[in-house]
């Protein structure tokens, strides 16, 4: 978890999306989806940077009671030196768009909002 | 708490913020400490939390099962609109029917076999939740009831179609309440293997069928037909279940020599589960008839057993069968030789 109060996404920026756990935990399934700001255009780098500003809203609902819970975890890498962030979500707590990004990468950014 | 090697293991308290701040500023070891900790309070927490009035009324005598079935209508909003209770009939929503039934039949199981009078052992309701989400491709425990999702339809079916995938969610209410397994590593891989020994017995129970009669498969049903693969996981062959261009290759080992280390999923809970799944397949085909006359009773008898502790890991647990097997069917009978040789076929035993 980290905070992103003023962070903003370089155009090298790179995002990881991952969901873990679950009753059905295959590699396929399990492998991160890859977002590269270098493919996106300027309104979906905006859209992300939404998204990633959402996330810190919904920290700290880790660890979930019960089993086969999901989870997501987010990892975002600033080529420019800055450190690496790194996002973990219940699955419940996930917003909506961050769902999207998973199942659909960087088509999702081009959904509406919530 | 004597640990099973003798030693005595020690209670304390750590405030839940200083563990808060070990997850964020310490080592990944102090991290994955600090979380395992947090997770074990918040599941002691929420055993002891529910008021009774919040739930629907448990079974009213010993052996009388108490079903509520919920539809969430597709949200994520638990436990839902109540669309089913005990004694009513067929709904006819395939979900709502399906995850009555199958909770009917893993409740029979558990009271036939062990007379265990449902989850917590005192005829507690058993709260069941379909339709949850949009496309949901999974099934889970949270505490105080299992939940399902409907499965997208192109990998996934719905998940009540599978009564061992019911009766799997099912039991890790059971563990909670008897040996609370913190669900990460060995432990978390223990838990999910139980989980997984007792779903296949129910299903085995429910059609009656021997050892050799029983498929060995977790999740035989919920791949869709443009999948290539037969089921999640295979207790008889652990990564042979499925091997397709879209979920990959079924990840699971079946021995020691493969335990896989990741700090996904909760450090492979239900990668490394594979190694006990076959200890358990090995221990009952190793002795023949149906599943739940010996082996699972053995199981049963280390789950409930007060030795098993909250973090045990594979060999702790794998003693504690062959202690159990002794005590409930002789020392040196063959139950217990079979027993402790599967585990050392799988490695975890020496």
């Amino acid at each position: 978890m980290s905070d992103s109060a003023g962070l903003e996404l370089e155009p090298t920026s790179v995002l990881l999306v991952t969901r873990e756990g679950g009753f059905v935990v295959t590699p396929g399934l399990s492998a991160p989806r890859r977002i590269d700001c270098r493919e996106l255009t300027e309104r979906q780098r905006l859209r992300l940077q939404t998204v990633l500003e959402e996330l810190d809203h919904r920290r700290g609902d880790l660890p979930a009671a019960g089993a086969d819970r999901r989870s997501f975890r987010v990892t975002l890498t600033m080529p420019s030196g800055r450190a690496e962030k790194e996002w973990e979500l219940e699955e419940s707590a996930a917003p909506r768009s961050l769902i999207v990004l998973w199942k659909r990468g960087a088509q999702g950014l081009d959904e509406s909002d919530d | 708490m004597a640990g099973l090697d003798g030693s005595k293991s020690f209670a304390g308290f750590m405030p839940p913020h200083v563990l808060e701040r070990i997850m964020s500023h310490g080592n990944a070891r102090l991290q994955q400490c600090a979380r395992m900790t947090l997770q074990a309070d918040a599941q002691f927490r929420l055993r002891n939390a529910a008021p009774p009035a919040a739930r629907p009324a448990d079974g009213s005598r010993p052996g009388e099962v108490a079903r509520y079935i919920y539809s969430a209508g597709n949200q994520q909003t638990l436990p839902g609109d109540l669309v089913r209770q005990e004694g009513e009939p067929d709904s006819g929503d395939a979900a709502v029917d399906e995850a009555y039934r199958w909770l009917g039949a893993t409740y029979l199981f558990y009271w036939q076999v062990f007379e265990r009078d449902s989850i917590d052992g005192e005829g507690m309701a058993l709260l069941g939740t379909v339709h949850y989400g949009e496309d949901y491709d999974n099934a889970f425990w949270n505490g105080a009831q299992m939940v399902f999702g409907d499965g997208d339809g192109e990998l996934f079916n719905r998940f009540t179609a599978a009564l061992d995938v019911v009766a799997h969610e099912l039991t890790h209410g059971v563990i909670e309440r008897e040996a609370g397994l913190v669900y990460a590593d060995q432990s978390g891989a223990l838990n999910e293997s139980l989980a997984d020994v007792f779903g296949a017995m129910v299903k085995q129970h429910h059609f009656e069928q021997s050892v050799e009669e029983a498929d060995w498969l977790i999740g035989e049903g919920l791949l869709t037909d443009r999948v290539n693969g037969l089921a999640l996981r295979s207790m008889a062959n652990p990564g042979s279940a499925y091997d397709d261009p879209v979920l990959g290759k079924d990840p699971q080992p079946g021995h020691m020599d493969d335990f896989v280390r990741t700090s996904s999923d909760n450090g492979g809970v239900h990668i490394n589960s594979g190694i006990p799944n076959r200890a358990f397949f090995l221990a009952a085909t190793g002795l023949g008839g149906f599943a739940w006359e010996k082996a699972g009773p053995v199981w049963f008898d280390a789950l409930t057993d007060s030795r098993l502790q909250r973090d045990g890991n594979f060999a702790q647990f794998a003693q504690l069968t062959v202690d159990c097997a002794a005590k409930r069917f002789g020392n040196d009978s063959e139950v217990m030789q079979v027993v402790n040789r599967a585990w050392v076929e799988v490695g975890v035993l020496s």
